[in-house]
């Protein structure tokens, strides 16, 4: 649908592209500078300022081919109110460095990709550039990188935009609105996006828009977590919005103040989402999907899940006003749901999780979605399969994980919930691995259901791979499903050593069952200490979104070399890199693994030792050489300017 | 008594600044030999010595006072460190109980490289840091008492007790001597000074002149 309203509006007129994402493929023909004569290449993409952290990199010898090397980023000049056609899209130059350990990256050439981009505006482009040097110096044979150009809108953002733009001025959210709901209308689906062609438009529209959300969400997120006043805002909105708890409206601020505090609150709000969740079950209005996406949004920048819903529902149901609590109750189920975490949770709140999404899902079904429609009628199956936490886990998993595999195959797959459970399970487990993120975007891939087919398949596809063989056996063993969560934690802790982060909100899923949904959000949150973390936790999980939709040879590749560990390593630099500022000099060391740091580390221990023993040499020497001073000529001991006057008299 | 003639004297007393670093040895040693004060010095390397001539009734007796790295572990030049040293200013920061606390350990090797007969006074510097103080003054006073030693709080920075510390240590050295004088006994800690003027060399100074010649 997002390309065909995008083909209607026409690229100068309503498309607008808001966010580009840029994907390096490969390279070939690089130059070669490590001794062994290959380059450990990987690429950086620069959308103007934007220089984005993307890491890509590749295996260590040549040539390369990048997997996720993608990245999203918000046309620059492109305002909520204001969508410029004509924006000045700052040139997304591709620089291809070579990573050295311990010196700083070799620059190995650079792509200027912009202008076709602007011309061709809401399209997408697939093409060799050839590297060049940089401005002002020679040009060599730097050989030439593929690159995947993809222009994105965000409708759903706008409904963003509202909640947290009230103060300033409605109108020109409302005209925004109005455009949005225009568009969706159009295209049927609230979330629609100009998307240029993929392989599954509707797929890549939710992708786009999840994507753009999660921006959204992540500004939004700054400007409450920056000031207390705009705190007021979130409050505002949420009263406007049906408010039958103000409690939790009240306690969303607090959740924007301190990640921790966001934890205990969503405790609470899943002790009473429970409640609001049997209310949702009985009645899953995807306008009070949508009003709690923004809830969360504001809320929580980093619930994805949320977001991406809301996405899905917040063009055409942002109209309809719900329960506060049922919102929000909605939205932590939701967020259970997406990630796949519901693994963790305790069955009951997946249950009811499952209800929400089936609801959900439903809701999406009736607007037109093709995918959702399947991933409804699988969540409703599911419905009165949630006394047995297991299948509806199963059901869960498996629309979000096969659409991965094929977008059709979900639908099938729900009925025969048992075999997919397992895989399911098992690709629960990777992503419970892999941070928040992962679980994050598989739980919005269900959403979307067929929209995010193709781009979050490879995702899973890697995960599986990987991480399946290790998960199995506790799966097995494990009915329960939380059991089997438990297990994918502990064994996620294994796989990856670098997250931290990701392992703490598990291990609280773990130990309460109930909350196992709240905390769910927690996780997302986490990783975002501050007023800045939810901005780079919107960027983690656009890029492992992005980089699956945006090509499917990328995928393949993904999927054939990936593994859990490496996802998971990609994800803590991801998170490393979204900390640090390209002016940062830590910026250099954010684009290297976590194998890479540790390596880093080694060796600079190692040189600081021999440091020390040399200074500990040249002490003894100078302590010799001064024996010998004090013993023969202490005169010269004397401090300067004795001495000179001592020089002087002699 | 803050005369100042480097070619007349009838003394050199060696006197050695230790304790631990940071303490503020440097700053004690420039406060008084050129009344300097840095506020950023860094830490010390290597071994220096600055010179101050002081009047001590009708005699005038030059300060050599030694300043080093308030390191811990041995070093080579520790032996010729307080080699001929006939005081000693042991140096605490009071404001770090720690630099306290190793005093003991200084001694320790005070007295085992030095001569039995060195005046030693505990120094307890940086008072002008008394909001911040760790150590309490009668405290560091009876450790004093406890093990013979002089005792005395200053403050590089506002030049509290400087000069006072060095000419108490240099009138203690100088009775010493004096009495060791009218008993016509010498001893190798003190440097006897001639009267003649000029003569600048300590006894270390002597030799490396006798050898090297």
């Amino acid at each position: 649908m997002s390309l065909a309203a995008s083909a209607d509006r026409g690229p100068g007129s309503l498309w607008s592209p808001t966010h580009v994402q840029v994907t390096v493929l490969q390279a070939r023909g690089l130059r070669a500078k490590d001794p062994g004569g290959t380059s450990d290449a990987y690429a950086v993409i620069h959308v103007g300022k934007e220089s984005t952290p993307p890491r890509c990199p590749s295996a260590p010898w040549a040539p390369p081919v990048w997997r996720e090397c993608t990245s999203v980023f918000s046309i620059p000049d492109l305002l909520p109110l204001r969508v410029h056609a004509s924006s000045a899209f700052h040139h997304p130059a591709a620089h291809v460095l070579h990573r050295a350990l311990l010196d700083l990256d070799k620059f190995l050439g650079r792509a200027e990709v912009d202008r076709e981009l602007h011309r061709d505006q809401g399209r997408r482009k697939t093409q060799w550039y050839t590297l060049k040097s940089k401005p002002g110096k020679k040009d060599k044979e730097r050989g030439a990188i593929e690159v995947d150009i993809q222009f994105m809108r965000n409708n759903m953002t706008a409904s963003m935009f509202d909640l947290s733009m009230k103060d300033k001025s409605r109108n020109p959210f409302g005209k925004l609105k109005d455009k949005i709901k225009g568009k969706n209308k159009d295209s049927v689906s609230d979330s629609a996006s100009a998307i240029v062609p993929s392989v599954t438009p509707s797929a890549d529209s939710d992708d786009e828009s999840s994507n753009k959300d999660k921006k959204k969400k992540s500004k939004i997120k700054t400007l409450f977590s920056k000031s207390n006043l705009q705190k007021t805002p979130l409050s505002q909105s949420m009263s406007v919005l049906p408010t039958s708890k103000s409690d939790r409206v009240l306690l969303r601020p607090g959740d924007f103040q301190s990640r921790w505090e966001d934890e205990d609150n969503e405790d609470d709000s899943s002790s009473t989402s429970d409640i609001m969740t049997h209310k949702r079950t009985t009645s899953a209005d995807s306008k009070q999907l949508n009003q709690i996406n923004f809830s969360l949004s504001k809320k929580e920048g980093l619930s994805f899940l949320g977001g991406l819903r809301s996405k899905n529902d917040t063009l055409s149901r942002s109209n309809v006003c719900i329960n506060g609590n049922h919102v929000y109750l909605e939205q932590p189920e939701s967020k259970s749901d997406t990630k796949d975490s519901s693994p963790s949770s305790s069955p009951s709140p997946q249950g009811f999780t499952r209800k929400h999404l089936f609801s959900s899902t439903e809701n999406l079904a009736p607007r037109s979605w093709k995918e959702p429609g399947e991933a409804g009628g699988v969540a409703s199956d599911r419905q009165p399969s949630e006394s047995s936490t297991q299948d509806s886990l199963k059901s869960m998993s498996l629309p979000s994980y096969r659409p991965v595999a094929s977008g059709d195959v979900r639908g099938n797959m729900a009925p025969g919930n048992l075999e997919t459970a397992k895989e399911t399970k098992e690709s629960k487990k990777q992503e419970n691995k892999k941070p928040s993120l992962l679980s994050l975007v598989t739980g919005k891939k269900d959403v979307t259901k067929g929209s995010e087919g193709e781009s979050p398949a490879t995702i899973p596809v890697k995960e599986k791979e990987g991480a399946p063989p290790e998960i199995k056996p506790k799966q097995d063993g494990l009915e329960p499903v939380k059991d089997v969560m438990r297990q994918s934690e502990k064994d996620t802790p294994a796989l990856v050593s670098g997250r931290g982060k990701s392992l703490n909100p598990f291990e609280e899923i773990q130990i309460t069952e109930p909350e196992a949904e709240p905390e769910s959000r927690t996780e997302p949150k986490p990783p975002v200490l501050s007023a800045r973390a939810p901005q780079t936790k919107a960027v983690k999980p656009r890029l492992h979104p992005v980089k699956p939709m945006n090509t499917t040879a990328t995928k393949v590749a993904n999927s054939s070399l990936g593994t859990a560990t490496i996802i998971s390593e990609n994800l803590i630099n991801e998170a490393m890199m979204k900390k640090y500022n390209p002016s940062d000099p830590a910026f250099a060391y954010a684009q290297l693994t976590h194998d890479e740091l540790i390596q880093l580390v080694l060796k600079q221990k190692e040189t600081i030792s021999k440091k020390e023993f040399q200074v500990r040499e040249l002490e003894d020497y100078i302590d010799n050489l001064l024996v010998r001073v004090m013993e023969e000529t202490p005169n010269i001991l004397r401090i300067p300017a004795e001495v000179s006057k001592k020089a002087g008299k002699m | 008594m803050g005369n100042r003639k480097e070619e007349d004297y009838n003394f050199v007393f060696k006197v050695v600044l230790i304790g631990e670093s940071g303490v503020g040895k440097t700053n004690l040693l420039s406060r008084f030999t050129r009344n300097e004060f840095n506020h950023d010095s860094r830490t010390t390397i290597g071994v220096e010595f600055s010179t101050r001539t002081v009047m001590l009734g009708t005699a005038a007796v030059k300060a050599q006072i030694w300043d080093t790295a308030g390191l811990e572990r041995y070093r080579a030049i520790t032996s010729a460190y307080y080699r001929g040293a006939v005081g000693a200013l042991l140096v605490f920061d009071l404001t770090k109980h720690q630099t306290y606390a190793v005093v003991e350990r200084w001694l320790k090797e005070l007295y085992d490289h030095a001569e039995a007969t060195i005046v030693v006074m505990l120094v307890g510097n940086k008072s002008d840091l008394s909001q911040a103080r760790e150590v309490p003054t009668d405290e560091a006073r009876m450790f004093a008492e406890n093990n013979g030693l002089l005792f005395l709080e200053t403050s590089a920075l506002d030049s509290t007790n400087v000069e006072l510390a060095f000419e108490t240590v240099l009138k203690e050295i100088f009775a010493k001597v004096s009495k060791q004088r009218q008993n016509s006994i010498r001893t190798n800690a003190i440097t006897l000074g001639s009267a003649q003027a000029g003569q600048e060399l300590g006894p270390g100074e002597k030799r490396a002149c006798c050898i090297s010649l």
